[in-house]
């Protein structure tokens, strides 16, 4: 089946690759032309002082800063806690007997991703009333994710060639290591994924955090770059709004890039 | 992954056709499902309707000759007189008392003017609830009023109508009252108190629950009736020799239970509804089916007899006269003034159409951020207020058409006060804005009456003063405060954020003690019997009131014991806080012209409105003291464009209800005013 384009191929793509231009190439487009003008009415091209005033503003460095950390703290945690809950799902006593168990453990960390929001957040607030870190975002974060990214290993466990564990028990390998130098290994580039998937999922927690601080101000800890944007859409203040987003933007870029690079070379 | 690939072929091939069409249905529904299915409102904004009586002592009206109406009132002494009004405000009055015989005529109810003489139905009897109609007629000549009918099974005549040489009347029917009409939909509204239509010589011509009716020029009767099957509907009646001679078809049409209804021209017909939310008047024509609200500066009273048409002019009565407008002016022929309005707006008789018909949308803060950043052409004119979070966004930004130099812009401005100009120009010295309505919050009290009980406003000097004196009045005396505790709250910490910098300051925690002190209070909650002596003007059941806005202006204006004054615990030295009411025009509408039209005719329009509290000129203020006062209060005031309450009232309210103390709640909400000031 190799990697030829046809025309049929085309065809399945042509919904997503018009979906795509329409609600995000083209306003994405647009949005880096507001980024270099002075206001709506007047159009003055300002080349990049929006970019400048945005980056010079403290509340933009300390939600960049807390953007940074929730990523570099928060994803790392998330896939090696659901790397570990998938081995143990997949390989584990558990999963080799009643099937029924096997099913609710899966089902106990999937159901958080079906909550709803308002009522999840309700319940968060009256957990974690008084807490005085951004621990309760974190921790709301990883419930949350955990199930997507299990789902996702446990696909590329069930895809893995068999032979060579049983090649590994034949040679006497213990468990861990088998786990540590054959089942990890070799699904790198999936687990690349579930951390780049992760690293997405991390900007959309905003709404349980608005939701759970109530207000377009959370504390300095938790004042992440979708407040400093959101502010900026209330205030009418679309100049900052679009540079603030073109630079987020190329972050995320950055780390997709880094990502997809990261895969290739541990790509089998 | 590849059997599935393989698997999605097979299937592309064979039914490729169909998965085409699929994908092109998918699109449309996604494109027509993203249609905004809106409410749309048609307002005829009217900002030219004027005054032509002065008087809350009208019992009804009637058309009179070209452009005039005729009204009863009753006199101090009990007496009725007769006043001919015209739309040019002249008014002439016909000296007799319009009933002079002895019989005890408890209220006029229904006129009708034809042929020289003016017929009036009237009750009378001994009580309201047993009294007996009397027809009678008056030669506008000779001015000779006599009885030319008395029907005792019949009160409350509701309309007078001639045609056929006779009148037709629209009464209630004593043996009809206890009688209840079907309705199928329970949240329908209708009550009935047994009206019937019957003739002159007192035949039953239609009583098939009728609600209102009117002549119409080809001298049928359109009557708006309820049906047992169906609701409520219109019917035209040709009445010959005394009796209903056709029918034509019924038009269901379910506009609740009508008070008024009046035919204008073009088979134009304009009501008045107890039962809608409406304040104003509707207008509908049958025949096109369209429909469109009048939006008189003054609200209309909602009873029987209130409107009526003559020449060109709606007359209609108001809460303390009567006010005329000129239905052609009412209605240009121009383009519709597409006006998004923030939900922060609240009630206001603004912006004034002045002839433009306006189509008026409330949006909250998502929608208005959405449609103005996103450069939404379907709108022309966007209506906010100094209060609104983006209020100084938008002036720092200048996302809005410029109106430097639209016509008349410049002149209004100069008019204003300095501080409203101000406010309307940016930096860069372009006009952004126009205002049209302020507002300010004021302490609204009776001098005289708080002197009685012992208490001299001109003495006290700060909250804690006004809070002790208040104290000290009897228990049954509380009823006459309006002051409730969530008015002065809000009142007192806006000021106090609008004005400072930080929270951390003697004066805040001075502020916050007194106000916790009187939160549990009964004594500071809203009383509605204050509040509504005061905009009725019954003087001995009011003696103080939080206000917000000038409305109750023209309720005690003539009151010399009246007065405002800046409420206790505002800052005294500080200029008073004015929350200003402002237009922008959308710079992305294909509607530029209209809407620059449109601001010339608004601008000439407000430069000769009077009482705005906009003007520096002081002969467009009505001479009186209480005016005097708050013309001086706005004279020395200010724009504030507002921290949002959100910043600092969750905090507050935390503090409030003990989960943060003070110093936790201080430092809260100045980290969130910081945050909000320099992001």
């Amino acid at each position: 089946m190799g990697g030829k384009w046809n025309k049929k191929c085309i065809i399945c793509m042509l919904p997503g690759i018009s979906g795509t231009l329409i609600f995000f190439v083209i306003p994405y487009l647009r949005m880096l032309y507001y980024s270099v003008i002075d206001n709506q009415y007047r159009r003055n091209f300002t080349g990049l002082c929006n970019y400048i005033e945005t980056v010079k503003n403290r509340y933009f460095i300390l939600a960049f800063k807390n953007s940074l950390l929730f990523i570099a703290a928060g994803v790392p945690v998330l896939v090696v806690f659901a790397v570990v809950i998938s081995i143990l799902l997949y390989f584990g006593n558990i999963s080799s007997k009643k099937g029924v168990i096997n099913l609710c453990i899966k089902s106990a960390f999937i159901l958080p991703m079906l909550l709803p929001t308002a009522a999840l957040s309700v319940v968060w607030r009256e957990i974690f009333e008084g807490s005085s870190t951004a621990l309760p975002v974190y921790i709301l974060f990883w419930w949350k994710n955990t199930g997507i990214c299990i789902i996702l290993l446990t696909a590329s466990f069930a895809a893995m060639d068999k032979e060579v564990f049983e090649a590994a028990v034949v040679d006497g390998v213990t468990n861990i290591k088998k786990h540590i130098y054959i089942t990890i290994p070799m699904n790198i580039p999936v687990i690349i994924f579930t951390a780049l998937l992760s690293i997405v999922n991390s900007f959309r927690i905003f709404k349980e955090s608005c939701l759970f601080y109530g207000s377009s101000y959370p504390p300095d800890y938790s004042y992440t770059l979708q407040y400093y944007m959101n502010n900026h859409f209330y205030k009418l203040d679309y100049q900052v709004l679009s540079s603030s987003a073109v630079l987020l933007s190329l972050f995320i870029i950055l780390i997709v890039v880094f990502c997809l690079e990261m895969q290739k070379k541990y790509q089998v | 992954m590849c059997s599935l690939f393989y698997s999605i072929n097979k299937i592309i091939d064979k039914y490729q056709k169909m998965l085409a069409l699929l994908f092109i249905a998918g699109c449309l529904m996604l494109v027509t499902g993203c249609q905004e299915k809106e409410n749309i409102k048609n307002i005829i904004a009217l900002g030219i309707s004027k005054q032509v009586y002065n008087g809350i002592n009208v019992s009804c009206m009637a058309a009179g000759e070209d452009k005039s109406a005729y009204i009863a009132v009753v006199t101090e002494d009990a007496s009725k007189k007769l006043i001919k009004i015209s739309s040019d405000g002249t008014q002439k009055e016909f000296g007799i008392p319009l009933i002079n015989d002895n019989k005890e005529i408890t209220e006029i109810t229904a006129m009708v003017l034809s042929g020289g003489n003016i017929y009036i139905a009237a009750n009378a009897g001994l009580s309201y609830d047993d009294s007996d109609l009397v027809l009678y007629k008056m030669n506008l000549e000779g001015k000779k009023t006599e009885v030319i009918g008395e029907y005792p099974g019949y009160c409350n005549a509701r309309k007078l109508i001639f045609t056929d040489g006779r009148l037709i009347m629209l009464v209630q029917d004593k043996s009809r009252k206890e009688l209840k009409p079907v309705l199928d939909n329970p949240d329908d509204i209708f009550e009935y108190k047994g009206e019937v239509l019957v003739s002159q010589e007192g035949k039953v011509l239609f009583d098939d629950f009728p609600v209102v009716c009117d002549i119409m020029d080809n001298n049928e009767i359109i009557m708006y009736a309820h049906s047992d099957n169906g609701g409520f509907y219109f019917i035209n009646l040709t009445v010959k020799n005394g009796d209903i001679v056709q029918k034509s078809e019924p038009v269901f049409k379910d506009l609740k239970q009508l008070m008024s209804l009046t035919v204008t021209d073009g088979g134009n017909l304009i009501y008045t509804s107890r039962v809608t939310n409406v304040q104003g008047l509707l207008e509908i024509n049958l025949s096109n089916n369209t429909s469109s609200e009048i939006q008189p500066e003054k609200g209309v009273i909602s009873r029987q007899g209130d409107i009526c048409y003559s020449g060109g002019v709606t007359f209609y009565i108001t809460e303390d006269g009567i006010n005329c407008f000129t239905n052609n002016e009412c209605k240009k022929d121009n383009k519709v003034i597409r006006v998004i309005e923030s939900e922060n707006i609240g009630f206001l008789n603004a912006p004034y159409g002045c002839g433009y018909q306006m189509d008026i949308k409330q949006l909250n803060n998502d929608e208005m951020s959405l449609r103005v950043l996103s450069q939404d052409p379907d709108y022309d004119i966007c209506f906010m207020q100094s209060g609104d979070p983006f209020g100084l966004q938008v002036k720092k930004k200048g996302s809005f058409y410029p109106l430097t130099e639209i016509n008349g812009v410049k002149e209004y401005l100069n008019a204003c006060f300095p501080y409203l100009k101000e406010a309307a120009v940016n930096e860069d010295g372009e006009i952004w804005m126009l205002p049209v309505a302020v507002t300010a919050d004021y302490l609204v009290y009776d001098g005289q009456m708080l002197k009685d009980e012992g208490i001299d406003i001109n003495s006290i000097k700060n909250l804690d003063g006004f809070i002790s004196a208040l104290k000290k009045l009897p228990g049954d005396k509380a009823e006459y405060i309006n002051t409730a505790y969530y008015v002065m709250e809000d009142i007192l910490l806006h000021d106090y954020a609008c004005r400072n910098e930080s929270f951390d300051t003697e004066q805040f925690k001075e502020l916050s003690s007194t106000l916790l002190q009187i939160s549990g209070d009964g004594l500071f909650t809203w009383h509605s019997a204050a509040s509504d002596a005061l905009s009725r003007h019954i003087q001995e059941q009011f003696l103080c009131s939080l206000e917000r806005g000038s409305h109750f202006l023209e309720s005690v204006c003539t009151n010399p014991y009246v007065n405002v004054r800046k409420v206790f615990g505002t800052d005294e030295e500080m200029p008073l806080s004015v929350k200003c009411y402002f237009i922008c025009i959308n710079a992305a509408t294909d509607n530029i012209p209209a809407s620059v039209s449109y601001i010339e005719t608004l601008c000439s329009y407000l430069m000769q409105k009077k009482d705005t509290m906009m003007l520096i000129d002081k002969s467009k203020y009505t001479d009186t003291e209480i005016t005097s006062g708050l013309y001086n209060f706005h004279a020395g005031g200010e724009v504030v464009f507002d921290v949002p309450g959100e910043l600092y009232m969750e905090e507050w309210e935390k503090y409030k209800s003990g989960k943060t103390d003070f110093k936790q709640m201080v430092a809260e909400a100045d980290r969130k005013v910081k945050m909000y000031k320099e992001e």
